[in-house]
């Protein structure tokens, strides 16, 4: 049967959605709307009805790449919980939870992103507030004969911070130091920023290559919530992962 | 002197705004007036007079070409055209696509686990949740040693929508709790350094679960002290306020 020309049109398009809908499947479903994103969140997690609280985008090209990646780093509330998460998008492609696991949590939520501290909450009723992070120097050694790990512990510092309200849901700390002292970061002079990146090492015992793993490590975070009058309204007891905390990402 | 049939093949194909298809309009209406040449030949015309005669019988090269135009709608052309292009860019992408971003393993195995997914028994409690159901059975008790018990839990979860590649992992980074008679139970940290001596209960995922496009599936391992009675698996963060409940038929 010899088609015209109008029916092979019909038919090629009908092919094209097909492979449009095969690519997409091989995409993986990937979300580009920032609902997109919230909706996958909502089935990936069993939430609903999640409403966006922080939505912050960057983007990068790696030498040699045609495409950029854009990021976008989201905060989200449904009821009293809260969810961190980012998605990064190359080309087509939408990776989630790419450079962090996501954070899900209960009445506050605090992220860390390229200088800033974010912390989700209901701050309706406060008008400042102010946030402690601790960070304390630990050193872990791995022992390859024995298979074990010993770590230990240094001194710590509480590095303080004012906060600026974003919304009725969400108030920001800027902790990046515009001009930092980058010979004190191994020292006790160091900012958030260094702590955060240098005082967290792992070790191989004998290991001559002289190469650090950066730990993972859960720094405590207490915001301190004021009202109109400068009375405390409220104390939240919160914790931040240390590789939130520097660079850019 | 140039050729009368070419200067109407010409007149022709200038009516034909789909420029495409000049060219086989051309071949066409070329072997069209050959095959008239050569029968006139054969009746023992002179070549001149069979050319003239079949240019002749070709027509109005206006009225012709205006004809052709009409057949060969340039949107309709362009429309052709374009989903020709259309289909090849997007098999090429669905080849890099294939190759580069899912592979084949990630795409046979959420496939076949996806066909091949083991229903939970009867017997297993289940919730229905607004993305999909839940359903959780009792494993295996085995000892351990240092009389420890390892109990396992299995879990099924069938979403309505399938989830992207991140979840071919499977439900190892859903925020279930878990807890026994005894309380909650903290969940095994990955990094051993951290575990103290008093998580000598925890829990634990087991393997990277069998998981498909929409139906997930994952075992659970709790370590305990002694073997449970029950346990509970709920998901506080959700704010649902379900528990499902497996119970362990008590050792003989």
């Amino acid at each position: 049967m010899k088609l015209t020309r109008g029916q092979k049109t019909v038919r090629n398009l009908l092919l094209c959605a097909l492979l449009a809908v095969l690519v997409y499947a091989l995409l993986g479903f990937p979300p580009y709307t920032v609902r997109g994103m919230l909706d996958r969140v909502e089935r990936r997690y069993l939430l609903s009805d999640l409403e966006p609280v922080l939505v912050e985008r960057n983007a990068w090209r790696y030498s040699g790449d045609l495409l950029a990646h854009h990021a976008t780093y989201l905060i989200a509330r449904t009821g009293d919980t809260y969810v961190s998460t980012n998605f990064v998008r190359h080309g087509l492609e939408v990776r989630t939870e790419y450079w962090r696991a996501p954070n899900l949590g209960r009445g506050a939520l605090c992220m860390g992103l390229n200088g800033t501290l974010y912390v989700a909450g209901d701050f309706a009723e406060a008008a400042s507030a102010s946030a402690e992070v601790t960070a304390r120097r630990t050193t872990r050694v791995y022992d390859p004969e024995t298979g074990e790990y010993q770590l230990t512990f240094g001194e710590q510092r509480t590095f303080a911070y004012s906060g600026e309200k974003a919304s009725d849901a969400l108030f920001t700390f800027y902790y990046r130091e515009d001009d930092p002292d980058t010979w004190g970061v191994w020292g006790p002079g160091t900012g958030l920023e260094g702590a955060a990146y240098n005082w967290y090492s792992g070790y191989t015992k004998g290991d001559q290559s002289g190469g650090r793993g950066i730990l993972h490590g859960d720094l405590p975070v207490k915001v301190t919530l004021y009202g109109t009058e400068d009375g405390v309204l409220n104390t939240l007891e919160l914790s931040i992962d240390n590789y939130e905390l520097y660079g850019w990402r | 002197m140039r050729d009368p049939f070419q200067i109407w093949l010409e007149a022709v194909c200038e009516q034909v705004r789909f420029r495409p298809d000049r060219k086989g309009i051309a071949r066409e209406l070329r072997i069209h007036y050959e095959d008239h040449c050569q029968d006139l030949l054969r009746l023992g015309w002179t070549p001149e007079l069979a050319e003239q005669r079949a240019l002749a019988a070709m027509g109005n090269a206006q009225e012709v070409g205006w004809a052709l135009d009409r057949v060969h709608k340039p949107w309709l052309g362009w429309l052709w055209e374009g989903s020709r292009w259309l289909f090849r860019a997007l098999a090429v992408l669905a080849l890099v696509t294939l190759f580069e971003t899912i592979g084949w393993d990630s795409l046979a195995g959420r496939t076949l686990n996806e066909l091949f997914w083991e229903a939970p028994p009867a017997s297993a409690a289940r919730v229905e949740l607004e993305h999909g159901v839940l359903c959780a059975a009792p494993g295996e008790v085995t000892p351990e040693t240092g009389g420890k018990v390892t109990a396992e839990i299995q879990l099924w979860l069938q979403m309505r929508d399938p989830l992207g590649t991140e979840a071919y992992y499977g439900m190892r980074n859903w925020f279930f709790t878990y807890r026994d008679e005894y309380g909650e139970l903290p969940l095994l940290e990955a990094d051993p350094s951290t575990m103290t001596a008093a998580e000598s209960r925890y829990w634990q995922n087991r393997g990277p679960g069998r998981n498909g496009w929409t139906r997930y599936r994952q075992t659970v391992e709790l370590v305990l002290e002694e073997p449970p009675r029950w346990a509970e698996v709920s998901y506080p963060l959700s704010g649902g306020d379900w528990v499902l409940r497996v119970e362990w038929e008590a050792a003989s």
